[in-house]
């Protein structure tokens, strides 16, 4: 791969799609074993599941908000650098790029208790990796412009802020279905970080400025800092080529990575059949890095304004002076060069989901009351509101879910969703669940407006899985 | 009331693959990113002093002149980063002089070998009481742009000319220089 594939590659990832994570076709579409996953006190319409281990579920998203791919690589004739320049003056400081992807590997479930029990297990693991950016405005007009045409502008550090991870999650959860009216589920995590790297907590300035004794004075302050576990030991001279890198990585994929411990944990409520609400949190957790740590710093302060030639000197003893050397050392000595070993922790991206939901229309199934296994869920149409919220390095991600939900039959259920958020305000989802024999297979894909060109796509989410489903016996 | 699963199912599961299958990346030309290139231009201070005609009155009977040279070391812009991207440059050398006296300057580009690439003369007038500045500034085009990738080091020879009055320690005046490089990067990937 050449630079330039490199770069057209990177700026296609970072085009691709905006906002993750928030997977608000999954949540509350119980019918899939998956939902759980989102909310680890859903109302439960099975006996038990297993995922079809590697294809139960496939989640992938990414977006970039303000900037599509079609903004940059459209094939209509303006200069590219044009475009490039359109990008680095119309993208702002709060813009995000981003990409989740989820596999899971096992994802098991069932009822425990016999046929009236109540208390519910699931387990499994999956692998994720999360990629999250920052626009680094002001980094990019400095690289874009240089400082001549900005003399007296301080360019901020802390528009740098990045966070990439790629790690397998342990999970097991118990689900309590306390009464018809009211569930409830905890869902323990064990994460382990097969790569990370964290540069979010980052200040400082560069300015260029007229001078005292030169006509420029070039300052910098500088608090940056990015931290990095499982990269250095893929330096190493004897990894060579993908085969090497991947046995370096697989231990740590199975617990021998660094270490981290999360919950998850969720709520229904039915106080009766019309209304429903739930709520959850998940991935309230850490991971301690403490193994193939290193943190680059560039941590000081110091302004120049060239190099002083001290004739005064040499009027008193006529040497010369190593002018430049004491420049160098004067910068190295501001900004001391350190790889550092000391362990870091991590914070997992904790996301809040809620719901209001309306239930009405006549009863699912052949009875007029088929609600004896999952209590007031069993009528055919539910609406409702759902509200994302995702906490991240400068601020918490947001999103405003209105869904329409409907059992079409015994077998085939599907939702649609209408998402607002800072990257979209036309976002539109189609998800469905359906049963052949005892499988399920699901597919929920939202932005479904852009599906015609995935290029002009600010973000795009595709979830998709099956799974093996023993039904509830009446 | 239940709606028959066979009914839809065939119509919903072709409408959701459809919409997958249909779906596509169109009128993008990736090739573009052979185009990109970044066009910066840096302002960035280089050699200073200020020269007190006090220093120079210590120097007995200087009006028959006097010549001293600093040099320093530049090894910026035989860097790869500067070496590679670098297309144009301009110097910028601004005198100011407010002693009686008049200067000859001459600012000498030398390669690692120690070998003269360039030189600037600058005069520098006399002052009667007014700061006399004088401001000397060099293009280097990319015809000639490989000057500054190959300099290493930056001489200036100073030359006090000869004439009255005879400075003294107690002399008033200051002879300062302000330099300044600009530099025109172009950087793709090439």
């Amino acid at each position: 791969m050449t630079n330039k594939q490199a770069i057209a590659f990177l700026l296609f990832i970072s085009g691709i799609c905006t906002y993750a994570q928030n997977k608000q076709l999954l949540y509350n579409f119980t019918e899939i074993p998956q939902s759980l996953m989102v909310n680890p006190g859903t109302a439960i319409q099975n006996r038990g599941y297993f995922g079809i281990p590697v294809l139960s579920g496939i989640y992938v998203n990414a977006g970039s908000s303000n900037m599509s791919v079609y903004d940059l690589f459209a094939d209509n004739g303006v200069d590219f650098n044009a475009k490039v320049s359109n990008m680095v003056y119309s993208l702002k400081a709060g813009d995000v790029q981003r990409v989740n992807q989820q596999l899971e590997v096992v994802n098991i479930g069932f009822k425990i208790g016999g046929h009236f029990g109540k208390s519910y297990i699931t387990f499994g693991a999956y692998q994720e990796i999360d990629f999250f950016n920052y626009w680094p405005k002001d980094l990019a007009i400095l690289a874009y412009e240089g400082n001549a045409p900005n003399i007296g502008r301080a360019f901020n550090l802390s528009h740098f802020n990045v966070k990439g991870e790629l790690l397998t999650v342990y999970h097991a959860g118990y689900h309590k279905k306390v009464s018809d009216r009211f569930s409830y589920g905890v869902r323990g995590k064990i994460y382990s970080s097969i790569i990370d790297f964290t540069s979010t907590k980052n200040s400082g300035t560069f300015i260029t400025t007229e001078g005292e004794n030169n006509f420029y004075r070039h300052a910098l302050v500088s608090n940056v800092e990015v931290k990095t576990s499982g990269y250095a030991s893929l330096r190493e001279d004897d990894v060579n080529g993908g085969r090497d890198i991947v046995n370096k990585m697989m231990p740590r994929a199975f617990l021998a990575g660094n270490l981290g411990l999360g919950i998850d944990f969720g709520i229904t409520y039915s106080p009766n059949e019309t209304w429903t609400y739930t709520a959850s949190i998940q991935d309230l957790g850490f991971i301690y890095h403490n193994k193939d740590v290193e943190r680059y710093t560039l941590k000081g302060q110091d302004a120049i304004e060239g190099i002083e030639l001290p004739f005064d000197d040499i009027f008193n003893d006529t040497g010369l002076s190593n002018n430049w050397q004491e420049l160098v050392d004067e910068i190295e000595e501001a900004f001391p060069r350190d790889t550092i070993r000391d362990p870091y922790t991590t914070m997992r991206p904790v996301k809040l989901n809620a719901a209001a939901i309306y239930n009405f229309g006549g009863y699912a199934g052949k009875n007029a009351c088929d609600c004896t296994a999952s209590g007031f869920d069993g009528l055919i149409n539910s609406v409702g509101l759902q509200l994302f919220a995702e906490k991240r390095p400068k601020h918490p991600e947001v999103a405003l879910t209105a869904f329409y939900y409907r059992r079409l039959a015994q077998a085939l259920r599907i939702k649609a969703t209408y998402t607002v958020d800072k990257f979209s305000k036309k976002n539109i989802g189609l998800g469905l669940s359906t049963h052949f024999a005892n499988f399920n297979f699901y597919l929920l894909a939202d932005n479904l407006l852009e599906y015609y060109n995935l290029a002009k796509a600010n973000n795009v989410s595709i979830q998709l899985g099956f799974n093996y489903i023993f039904p509830i016996r009446n | 009331m239940p709606i028959p699963t066979k009914k839809y199912r065939p119509y919903l599961l072709l409408l959701l693959c459809s919409m997958l299958w249909c779906s596509c990346v169109k009128d993008v030309d990736f090739s573009q990113a052979e185009d990109f290139r970044l066009e910066p231009v840096m302002e960035v201070s280089l050699v200073y002093f200020d020269l007190p005609a006090s220093l120079i009155g210590e120097i007995p009977d200087n009006t028959t002149g006097y010549t001293v040279k600093d040099s320093t070391k530049i090894e910026l812009f035989s860097e790869p980063f500067f070496d590679d991207n670098l297309q144009k440059a301009t110097f910028t050398f601004e005198f100011t002089n407010t002693i009686e006296r008049s200067f000859s300057a001459n600012i000498i580009l030398y390669n690692e070998a120690n070998v003269p690439i360039d030189s600037i003369p600058i005069s520098i007038e006399a002052s009667s009481g007014i700061p006399i500045k004088v401001t000397s500034i060099v293009t280097y085009n990319e015809a000639d742009i490989q000057t500054i990738k190959n300099m290493e080091s930056l001489e200036v020879v100073l030359s006090l000319d000869s004439g009255t009055p005879n400075l003294q320690p107690d002399s008033e005046g200051v002879l300062d220089l302000k330099s300044a490089g600009t530099f025109f990067m172009s950087i793709d990937d090439k």
